[in-house]
């Protein structure tokens, strides 16, 4: 096995029990892979606040697996490689969810290179706080109107009096027109999907601070009653993400996407979640 | 037609602090000293010589409520007049514009612009999603990402064509920021890897993957502005600013789906901008190009727009290397936002970046031509653009 | 500078304490349609608007790029905008340059700010306190408000009596101004009963929470009578920043409002303050802050704050006859309110407020801790 950095690439994983900090592992019951070429394949499995690790041959049991080489490896247990960097320029593979994986980074206090003072140069001071202060929305007449319908099951668009362009969620103002929206129309509820953000990230809300789960498809629908750019984003069925069709729009060409139906929440409340999401309309 | 300025604007100096993801051995108004500190060292003036300070950011990543109060310490701004505005990602260019204006206008002699952002301090995505409607979009928007740019190129020049212009784009923007000392990110990639990250680079939207995206980093960036009878003074170099035009949007996001020709902000900019200056050859016309390219989709796709172009012309750029600092028209030659996003400086740093390569001292990175013509461009918000022209010579 | 740049319209709703009914956009929205009834302003790229400044606060906001939602509402679609993240009045300063550099004829001026959406505006402005040491310690600017109110009251001679005098006149004032925020008439009785909040500042010392949103047009010389017969002259702007931590600043001394207010009016050519003004419109969100920044801007005697105020100074100068921002309007439209009021007086349509044949005006806004930034603006008939 080779040194990197001085470090020899069992040593990380000889120690990791000794390194272990059984809180960073609560609630975690999974295995993960860690394929270093050159240097060999580990399994750790972690469950009920345990952990276990032992060299393998064999790593398809695993729910996520790191791939890399020793230099990589050991740069990262030791701070001198930036994990996103190395994702990113593909000197680190992943074969899963590399949010997954980031979870080892609470189950474990730093490798300290054996020799090494663990004393750095000049203690820096992060201080940590979560800010949070309370806040009313006011909805506004017109955004007011739309939740009162979808409470009701019925989505509905402001139209703009001088060139006809709906808009769902309304706005006050048509914006290209710069007069205000006064007309309202009944719009869908079914419609066809024009574009999909198939959603391997969740970024967290930032009220809530939960992230939603992935993958997850964020769509486009022009429901019916409306046309062009005037679509409506909402969220897909998640296990629908691989079976629908997109629709597109080139030039005159025109190719239709999947037909779509709400789903709508039991409980409503006037707000974006009284649709569930919507689904194929088969 | 284009405006008659009051009186012309030069850029008498530039300070940047190296963009990294982790300026923990700094505060705020420590990391933006070292930009002030630079800019007033590379002007050869002090902080005195200053009339009038703007600072910018996007205070909710960090959560400051009216930074440039407590920033005062580090920007040097006591006892000076001093605004503040803010647009997002496109407040650097904003600062630029507002520099520029304020100069101009008579009122101020010598404006120090300030941009700067710690990402670090805040949760970046979270930060940007919480710039969508709390009553809709915010369940819905994932920051910055979107696969609309990928899917628009796949379906008019097919999977195969768009991803590999997508790839080598990344490329040498990367290339570029090897380059440049001051990038956050430059990995070394080789044409060698294209096929490689092309399908194993984990993707974040359909077809944007984590290689495409930029980076969220840390760092300031300040410029400096003169009167032309101060610039004059100041430096045998300056750099003058010709023209800018901001391009707004609503919120609401449309279909991007509905193919060019369509209504693009950046579009929009660039032929009112040129237009107006009476340019009717922008790829001609321009040595370089710092664009503000927050992922390598919307790098590849934006040429089109910025320069005015049809069908794939932009596409065949991107292919022949054109792009490239020694190409017909270098794109980024410092890199980017790709190899280095402090948001609330991004855009500046485009400026200045293109008014180094005017001045011929950008460092490793400098384009190996005279170059005499620059542009920046800025990005934000919903599909917001700022577009700078930048000349060697008051030449109009 | 060969070109003036002239205010040729000014719009805005009422100051209220709740606009629970109407979000952002619907606020500005009316502001918007009254500019473009008044004016005929189009939005043409060759003889229109091209450009917006508007004026809002993320924090109180709750929304990164606080003028990304309203960015429709302003007319900006395809259009520039450039939000002022500090009191609107210096988006007013701002917009004169862009007109006077030449880069634009006409810049709509655009603020809104909801101070009641967030639970507490002293938790907003908490943040602008560092987190490392002035944060923790719990300041807000209403204690910083506190620290300076006593430094400057033991200066200047001034009083809780003269506070009390002070809270009645504002109210007394607003309650002239239609579109000034309703607030219940008090006796000196009452102000001086109100309890301590942070001392010396009482309840009634403080301005009520207030939402508002506002609209002004400013025009190049050249164009101005394409959208008004009474264009109001911006002859003078001056801002000026001050030191951060409050240790540092004298804070009975506002050396930073008398730097903005020396360089307005250098621009405007004024030399004596004192007799320049036939109104002048002070920022004041605490009541000390009116006579404090009376003199700061060198309307009233300095250190003799109190003694201007037994002479009816207030009265006699004609300060704040809008009930100014003690009576309620919102954090960081604090001065454009102060500006607004300047120009419908400058007009001849202040109503029962009116001073005859005012000419000439100063208004103030200030953004930050006790005053740490100030901004002055001097209109003119």
């Amino acid at each position: 096995m080779g040194d990197y950095y001085g470090v020899n690439v069992g040593d990380i994983f000889g120690t990791m029990p000794s390194r272990f900090r059984p809180e960073g592992a609560a609630g975690i019951e999974a295995a993960f892979g860690y394929d270093i070429e050159g240097e060999g394949k580990w399994k750790l499995s972690v469950s009920g606040g345990k952990m276990y690790v032992e060299p393998v041959d064999d790593l398809s049991g695993c729910d996520v697996t790191l791939r890399t080489d020793g230099e990589t490896f050991v740069g990262l247990n030791i701070g001198k490689v930036d994990g996103m960097q190395a994702l990113t320029a593909g000197k680190m593979k992943m074969d899963g969810d590399f949010n997954t994986f980031a979870i080892t980074g609470r189950m474990f206090l730093k490798f300290v290179p054996p020799g090494q003072t663990d004393k750095p140069e000049q203690e820096l001071i992060a201080l940590k706080r979560t800010i949070s202060v309370n806040q009313r929305f006011a909805t506004g007449p017109v955004m007011g109107k739309f939740l009162q319908n979808l409470r009701e099951k019925k989505i509905l668009a402001i139209k703009c009096p001088s060139c006809g362009r709906l808009q769902s969620p309304p706005r006050e103002i048509c914006a290209p027109c710069r007069v205000r929206n006064t007309d309202w129309v009944e719009i869908g509820p079914k419609g066809e999907m024009r574009m999909m953000e198939y959603c391997y990230y969740a970024s967290p809300d930032p009220l809530t601070g939960e992230t939603r789960e992935t993958p997850y498809g964020a769509i486009g629908i022009l429901l019916d009653g409306c046309k062009g750019e005037e679509v409506f984003w909402h969220l897909l069925r998640p296990d629908q993400l691989d079976k629908v069709k997109m629709g597109i729009v080139l030039g005159d060409k025109v190719v239709h996407g999947s037909r779509l139906r709400p789903v709508w929440a039991e409980d409503r409340k006037g707000s974006i979640s009284d649709i569930k999401y919507f689904e194929m309309d088969e | 037609m284009g405006h008659k300025k009051n009186r012309h604007v030069g850029i008498v100096g530039i300070g940047e602090t190296k963009f990294s993801s982790h300026r923990e051995d700094v505060n705020q108004p420590e990391m933006i000293h070292e930009a002030v500190r630079q800019a007033l060292d590379d002007a050869g003036i002090t902080i005195d010589d200053i009339d009038c300070v703007v600072h910018g950011n996007m205070e909710l990543f960090e959560m400051i409520h009216q930074p440039d109060m407590w920033h005062t310490i580090g920007t040097g701004a006591y006892g000076k007049s001093a605004f503040r505005l803010t647009t997002g990602g496109t407040t650097g260019g904003t600062l630029v514009c507002a520099a520029d204006n304020l100069v101009a206008s008579g009122m101020y002699d010598v404006v120090m612009a300030i941009g700067f952002e710690k990402l670090q301090e805040g949760h970046t995505t979270g930060g940007i999603t919480n710039m969508a409607d709390p009553l809709w979009a915010r369940k819905l928007q994932s920051g910055a990402l979107t696969d609309q740019a990928a899917v628009k190129q796949i379906a008019e020049f097919g999977p195969d064509r768009a991803r590999r212009a997508a790839m080598t784009y990344r490329i040498i923007m990367d290339k570029h920021a090897c380059k440049n000392p001051n990038s956050h990110r430059a990995f070394g990639l080789d044409w060698d890897q294209m096929d490689d990250l092309m399908t194993t680079s984990p993707p974040l939207i359909g077809d944007l993957r984590l290689i495409h995206m930029c980076s969220q980093s840390d760092g300031a960036c300040v410029i400096i502005f003169a009167s032309e009878e101060r610039a004059k003074q100041i430096t045998d170099k300056p750099v003058w600013i010709r023209d800018h035009i901001t391009v707004h949007r609503e919120e609401t996001l449309n279909l991007s789906n509905n193919y060019y020709p369509n209504a693009t902000t950046h579009r929009f900019a660039a032929e009112q901008l040129f237009a107006r200056n009476g340019i009717d050859k922008p790829l001609d016309y321009f040595d370089v190009f710092e664009m503000y390219d927050p992922s390598a989709w919307w790098g590849v796709d934006w040429l089109r727009d910025f320069f005015l172009l049809e069908g794939d012309e932009h596409i065949r750029m991107v292919e022949n290397h054109d792009i490239m600092i020694d190409g017909k028209m270098p794109i980024n030659p410092s890199g980017g936002v790709i190899a280095a996003n402090p948001i609330g400086a991004t855009a500046m740093v485009r400026v200045a970046e293109a008014a180094k390569q005017i001045r011929g001292n950008a460092g490793p990175h400098q384009i190996p031509r005279p170059v005499r013509h620059g542009l920046a461009s800025s990005f934000g918000g919903t599909m917001w653009t700022v577009l700078t022209m930048l000349e060697q010579d008051l030449n109009w | 500078m060969n070109r003036r740049v002239a205010v040729c319209a000014v719009a805005q709703i009422k100051n209220e304490p709740d606009i629970w009914y109407q979000r952002f956009q619907g606020m500005l929205l009316e502001c918007f349609e009254s500019i473009v009834r008044q004016t005929g302003v189009t939005f043409d790229m060759e003889k229109g608007i091209r450009n917006v400044v508007t004026c809002s606060d993320d924090v109180f906001d709750a929304r990164t790029i606080s003028d990304n939602g309203v960015t429709d509402v302003v007319g900006a679609h395809f259009r520039g905008e450039e939000k002022m993240a500090q009191d609107g009045i210096n988006g007013i300063g701002y917009a004169m340059s862009m007109i006077l550099s030449g880069h634009d004829d006409l810049v709509l001026l655009m603020g809104h700010c909801k101070e009641s959406q967030s639970e507490s505006r002293r938790m907003c402005t908490n943040l602008a306190f560092d987190p490392f040491y002035c944060r923790p310690l719990g300041l807000d600017y209403r204690s910083a408000c506190g620290l300076q109110a006593r430094a400057y009251m033991k200066k200047s001679g001034v009083t809780d009596e003269h506070l009390g005098r002070v809270v009645v006149r504002a109210r007394r004032n607003g309650n002239g101004n239609p579109y000034a925020r309703k607030n219940a008439p008090v006796t000196e009785t009452d102000v001086l009963d109100s309890p301590m909040i942070c001392d010396p500042i009482r309840k009634l010392h403080e301005y009520p929470v207030t939402d508002w949103a506002m609209g002004m047009l400013l025009c190049s010389e050249e164009r101005v009578h394409e959208f008004t017969d009474k264009p109001v002259w911006l002859t003078g702007f001056g801002n000026c920043m001050d030191s951060y931590f409050l240790g540092d600043r004298d804070l009975a001394d506002s050396s930073a409002l008398k730097k903005a207010a020396k360089r307005a009016c250098a621009m405007a050519g004024v030399d004596d303050p004192k007799t320049a003004f036939d109104l002048v419109e002070l920022n004041d969100a605490y009541a000390y802050q009116l006579p404090m920044w009376a003199e700061g801007v060198g309307i009233a005697p300095e250190g003799d704050g109190g003694k201007w105020i037994d002479a009816d100074g207030m009265d006699a100068q004609r300060v704040n006859l809008s009930g100014g921002m003690l009576n309620g309007n919102p954090i960081m439209l604090g001065g454009l309110a102060r500006a607004l009021e300047a120009v419908l007086q400058l007009r001849g349509e202040a109503g029962d407020r009116q001073v005859n044949g005012a000419r000439r005006a100063l208004a103030h806004g200030n953004t930050g801790p006790a005053g740490q930034h100030h901004a002055v603006v001097i209109l003119e008939r």
